[in-house]
């Protein structure tokens, strides 16, 4: 599948690519700042330096002068890059001014950019975070001040839930990724896989305990706090009492959460350990999401019934 | 449009003028259906058996409703492999390659999650199979071999006449499938030679080959059982339901006897020394690179180079805009963001992993072509490299930083 950049993402990568006196490729020199986000493994990676003109009674009042990155990354990856420097320069932003950009402004800048290609305006964010930081630390400015909490992605210096990593591969904490997730509205993991990269590269993080698919039902609902822990499993079960069990379970933990995405599940039969079902609403117009509805559907139960469930959508 | 320089034959090949005039009757004045019974519509079908003919002759097929037309090689692929389960529904096994093209891949991945069970075959850094096991994959349960006879991305070549016949001696009820979309025309397939005569099914598709897209072929060996895939009518000898795509027919017909005139002809050599060139001069002009697969045996119309410390798309975009077609198999180009199944697959080093171009030459290449594109790629690598953190401009090579990330993995 192919994908068009806007006019804007294509001349800022081409001013980078012919070097032309626009463009902010390079490191600055003793910079004030520096930040590094991405690596090489998920195929992104900016790094981020600017300098300052110094207010030498308020160091917060330091306006960004210049600007430089390097990056590792495709076509809307160096065109972000772009996109960042110039709009700190031409804007005369002080670093804390600058802490305020999200990507939505970058998008605007570039006049938009591919779904796909989303992370790649993220992870431009990010350097920028890092290197502000930077600054502040090198200038002895409390950011905390100013409002920031001191919660960035690369601030670990303390593990707490929030900063433990979730997707080795790619750097990225549980706060990162939830935040994302909100932000963003993933809802799917192949949404969080595809924009945010997380999980992308070995995938081992999806299904972990404490993985993407646990912080995507944090965010929208499944606690599993909440839930019972699975009753005594006794081997002799009559398929009465599995099918009583599995009902239970649909309303109460797989039901309101196709629900609150306006679907819905109708039970067409229990048959011994296997349940036939037919999606109802937004789930069933869905098919980029049946598989893994059906896949989480069917991991529930078989944490909470047992572990031979097997549901078939018949919809 | 303005300049175009095609290297991807791999992706898609341009119709043969000759091909084109073969199927333009059947657009127009020819229009019967072969299926009917009035003698406008029966020459057409004897035209269709023909062509059927000539098409068998040219890979040695002995009889030539051992041919049947489809839709696509992806097609072909269903058919083989969902047919034979379901004529077997005894048998659960099915083995296969992780470098197969998705044709096969997502089929397979498919039935996995019916119940079916996989084995998928890995491949070393060469991007070779190791026959043992293969052996030692196959039970009494396998229904279905399927092994692709040339990689997509590499051009790396898989001795299926070999593993074939190895697997027959394992397990002499096991059948064995090839998806050869990319080697017919390439290598001089015989499946009635002592080499190829264990292969039960071949895939293959017509628009590799200088045909029209939307038409393939499933070779089904006589004797061999295989239910219907697509029903419906009793088309195709009662093997492939749908109406006969006729002027598709008699073009996929004049592209084989193109083709193996072709082979005879030495083209391939020619190719090669074309392939090699482009090899010598990049590696000659451009460092920390690597030829992927170059230790096996390969397709000599195909190359696949990574790049160190830089990422694949930004180097297609700046290609592009100099009017080259090439593919990459790199992460951001093909709507997934992963980096190529079948580089991972081969231990390509993750720092160039992202950054893989794969140079595909055909009929109508011409050595100008290919000194334009040796030319122009030094310096779009040379820029992006200047842009990426990885690397060391002063001492133009990579970094620490990404000597690091290349260790870990």
């Amino acid at each position: 599948m192919a994908w068009e950049y806007s006019e804007k993402t294509k001349k800022l990568f081409t001013d980078a690519i012919n070097n032309s006196e626009n463009a902010h490729i390079g490191e600055v020199e003793n910079p004030d700042g520096e930040g590094f986000h991405g690596s090489l493994v998920c195929g992104d990676a900016i790094k981020l330096t600017f300098s300052v003109k110094r207010d030498e009674k308020h160091p917060e009042n330091d306006i960004i002068t210049k600007a430089r990155y390097l990056t590792f990354g495709c076509t809307s990856a160096i065109a972000a890059s772009e996109a960042i420097c110039t709009i700190m320069e031409h804007g005369k932003y002080t670093p804390i001014k600058a802490l305020s950009l999200t990507k939505d402004d970058i998008v605007a800048f570039l006049d938009g950019l591919p779904t796909q290609k989303i992370h790649c305006s993220i992870m431009g964010i990010e350097a920028l975070y890092a290197a502000i930081h930077d600054w502040a630390k090198k200038r002895g400015v409390d950011l905390k001040k100013f409002g920031v909490k001191n919660e960035c992605v690369v601030d670990n210096e303390k593990e707490t839930e929030d900063s433990r990593t979730v997707c080795r591969c790619m750097g990225m904490n549980k706060k990162y990724i939830r935040d994302q997730i909100k932000d963003l509205k993933l809802r799917s993991v192949e949404e969080v896989v595809s924009v945010i990269k997380a999980g992308s590269v070995c995938g081992s993080c999806i299904e972990e305990s404490g993985g993407i698919r646990d912080i995507l039902n944090e965010v929208w609902g499944y606690d599993k706090s909440k839930a019972t822990p699975p009753e005594h499993s006794d081997q002799n079960k009559t398929p009465y009492q599995i099918s009583k069990e599995i009902e239970k379970v649909l309303s109460s933990d797989i039901i309101p959460i196709l629900e609150r995405d306006g679907g819905g599940l109708e039970i067409i039969d229990i048959r011994g350990k296997e349940l036939y079902f037919k999606l109802k609403g937004a789930c069933r117009a869905c098919h980029a999401a049946n598989d893994t509805i059906e896949y989480t559907i069917q991991k529930i139960l078989r944490d909470k019934v047992d572990k031979d469930v097997k549901v078939i959508n018949v919809g | 449009m303005s300049k175009i320089t095609y290297l991807d034959y791999n992706a898609t090949t341009p119709i043969d003028p000759n091909v084109l005039d073969v199927m333009l009757p059947y657009f127009k004045e020819k229009y019967a259906n072969p299926s009917s019974k009035y003698r406008f519509a029966m020459d057409i079908s004897a035209d269709v058996e023909k062509a059927r003919a000539v098409i068998a002759n040219c890979l040695g097929v002995e009889h030539s409703d051992e041919i049947v037309f489809t839709g696509s090689a992806t097609e072909s692929v269903n058919h083989a492999i969902r047919g034979t389960l379901k004529t077997y529904p005894e048998k659960n096994h099915i083995i296969t390659t992780v470098v197969e093209h998705p044709a096969v891949l997502d089929t397979c991945k498919d039935l996995e999650r019916d119940g079916y069970k996989v084995t998928f075959l890995k491949v070393n850094n060469n991007g070779e199979l190791d026959e043992n096991e293969l052996k030692t994959s196959i039970t009494e349960h396998t229904a279905i071999i399927s092994i692709m006879h040339a990689n997509n991305e590499t051009g790396v070549v898989f001795p299926i006449g070999k593993l074939s016949k190895l697997a027959k001696k394992v397990n002499p009820e096991v059948l064995f499938h090839t998806d050869a979309t990319q080697s017919v025309g390439k290598i001089n397939i015989d499946l009635n030679s002592d080499e190829y005569k264990d292969i039960d099914f071949l895939s293959m598709s017509g628009h590799k080959v200088y045909a029209p897209k939307g038409i393939g072929i499933l070779f089904s060996r006589k004797g061999t059982r295989l239910r219907k895939f697509i029903t419906g009518g009793h088309h195709e000898f009662n093997k492939r339901a749908g109406t006969l795509n006729v002027p598709l027919i008699l073009g996929l017909a004049k592209a084989f006897e193109l083709l193996k005139e072709e082979l005879a002809s030495g083209k391939q050599d020619k190719l090669a020394k074309l392939r090699t060139k482009i090899e010598t001069e990049i590696t000659k002009r451009i460092p920390y690179i690597n030829i992927n697969g170059l230790k096996a045996q390969r397709l000599s119309n195909t190359t696949n180079i990574s790049f160190d410390c830089i990422e694949g798309e930004s180097i297609l975009f700046q290609l592009d805009k100099m009017g080259f077609c090439i593919s990459s198999g790199s992460a951001c180009t093909s709507g997934s963001l992963e980096p190529s199944h079948v580089l991972r697959a081969m231990h390509v080093p993750i720092t160039s992993a992202h950054s893989s171009l794969r140079i595909s030459l055909g009929r109508f290449t011409k050595e100008e072509e290919v000194d334009d594109f040796i030319s122009s790629l030094p310096t779009i690598i040379s820029r992006l490299r200047e842009i990426s953190p990885f690397w060391d401009k002063k001492t133009n090579k990579p970094n620490d930083k990404a000597i690091q990330y290349s260790c870990q993995n």
